[in-house]
């Protein structure tokens, strides 16, 4: 798999992101036009396989991927446009539209994630008021796994020292809003 | 903690950890907080990247019309290249041709109205204009041969007048001194279609060139021969 676009999905560069999307956006559309989903519902399906691509990207699971970026994505999509007409019909079978593949594309099973518990919910609620540097501090320590001296690069910050009082004073922040 | 969160622990921490968490609810609490903490950025972190996205798709969605397979603005310019092109080409080949042959047959006629003679030069204005005319010098001849028509009136003027204009390039003032000429009765009139002509093809003016040249051959005198190859060449 293509190292630079997985490096890009990781990334928050817009333009670079765009690119990416752009780029096989077209040929989706056209390959799923084979199952009978709307324009629409293709693209949606378009959209959530591309986000599930760079959860996927973010979490460290392509490293090992033989297959292309465009085969991959289209299996992910592949396996939503499954979902989406089972959804639509109870009777569809995962084999029923093979004889219209022509590609080796697998369909790639993705694992859903539960929804947030209440605290978590309420956590959220809190966390939403904190100001974008906090956020993106305490996003990019708590769900992106960097370390201090990644942040400070990562977020333009002087040195890992700025970084550390920044994400105390941000949790204390968080921990009296919930407290309040 | 920190490493925790990092997923770094070793098994020989993870085990303190386990036992600390039986133990410290305090630190189950702790614990519990980072965790939710980080389902909750992530969950942020999707939802804003969704919006993305789904500008993305937006986006997409309104350059859709521009982004046709072929252009349009390139084939309105591949087709005016084209014709111009063409266009270039076709008038090419006439106009050079014209001017090659013209270039060719063309040669300002010889004074035999006052020859020179040296030591002569400077006594007046006809030996002037004419000495000019003699040596190439054009464009000194020429006012002073239009000064000596005005004057006098003799029609071999309007002849070397033409004859002048021609090799500068003026030929389209020598055509009307030209046909002056043929009307009058001057001994060079049988020289003039053929001039008629030369300045006719200068002009790239085929058509006329030929009509000269068809006279020229009916004459059946000066340059008889190279009009009936010229004519050829014009076909």
């Amino acid at each position: 798999m293509d190292n630079q676009a997985v490096k890009d999905l990781r990334s928050d560069d817009r333009l670079k992101l765009k690119a990416l999307y752009n780029q096989y956006r077209a040929e989706f559309l056209g390959f799923g036009k084979r199952y009978s989903l709307d324009q629409d519902a293709l693209a949606d399906v378009y959209q959530e396989a591309f986000l599930a691509l760079r959860k996927r990207a973010i979490n460290g699971k392509l490293g090992n991927i033989q297959s292309s970026l465009k085969t991959y994505l289209f299996g992910i999509g592949k396996y939503m446009i499954f979902d989406a007409l089972k959804e639509k019909n109870r009777n569809v079978s995962y084999e029923s539209n093979m004889h219209l593949v022509g590609e080796e594309i697998p369909a790639i099973e993705l694992d859903s994630k539960p929804a947030l518990t209440q605290e978590q919910l309420l956590l959220r609620k809190y966390f939403k008021e904190l100001g974008e540097k906090c956020r993106q501090v305490l996003t990019l320590f708590y769900y992106r796994g960097l370390n201090i001296e990644e942040i400070a690069q990562a977020a333009g910050y002087g040195n890992a020292n700025v970084v550390k009082a920044q994400k105390s004073r941000c949790l204390k922040t968080l921990r009296q809003l919930i407290n309040s | 903690m920190e490493k925790y969160i990092q997923g770094k622990l070793t098994e020989k921490e993870w085990q303190e950890f386990d036992a600390l968490l039986k133990v410290d609810s305090d630190f189950k609490e702790e614990v519990e907080f980072h965790n939710d903490l980080k389902r909750v950025a992530e969950s942020e972190d999707d939802a804003a990247f969704k919006e993305i996205v789904s500008d993305f798709e937006s986006e997409a969605r309104m350059e859709k019309p521009t982004a046709k397979r072929f252009p349009v603005k390139w084939l309105v310019a591949a087709s005016i290249a084209l014709i111009a092109c063409l266009t270039y080409i076709l008038t090419l080949d006439s106009t050079t041709s014209t001017q090659a042959l013209f270039a060719e047959n063309f040669e300002p006629y010889r004074n035999v109205v006052h020859p020179i003679v040296r030591g002569e030069e400077g006594q007046n204005k006809k030996t002037n204009a004419f000495a000019a005319y003699q040596i190439g010098d054009y464009e000194t001849a020429l006012p002073l041969l239009d000064e000596l028509y005005a004057n006098t009136k003799e029609p071999y003027y309007l002849f070397y007048r033409a004859n002048a204009l021609i090799v500068l390039n003026r030929a389209k003032e020598a055509v009307p001194l030209l046909q002056e000429h043929l009307r009058t009765n001057d001994t060079l009139v049988k020289n003039s279609p053929w001039y008629l002509a030369m300045a006719y093809l200068q002009l790239d003016d085929k058509e006329n060139a030929k009509k000269m040249l068809h006279e020229v051959v009916k004459n059946e005198g000066y340059k008889v021969n190279e009009a009936q190859k010229l004519l050829e060449a014009l076909k």
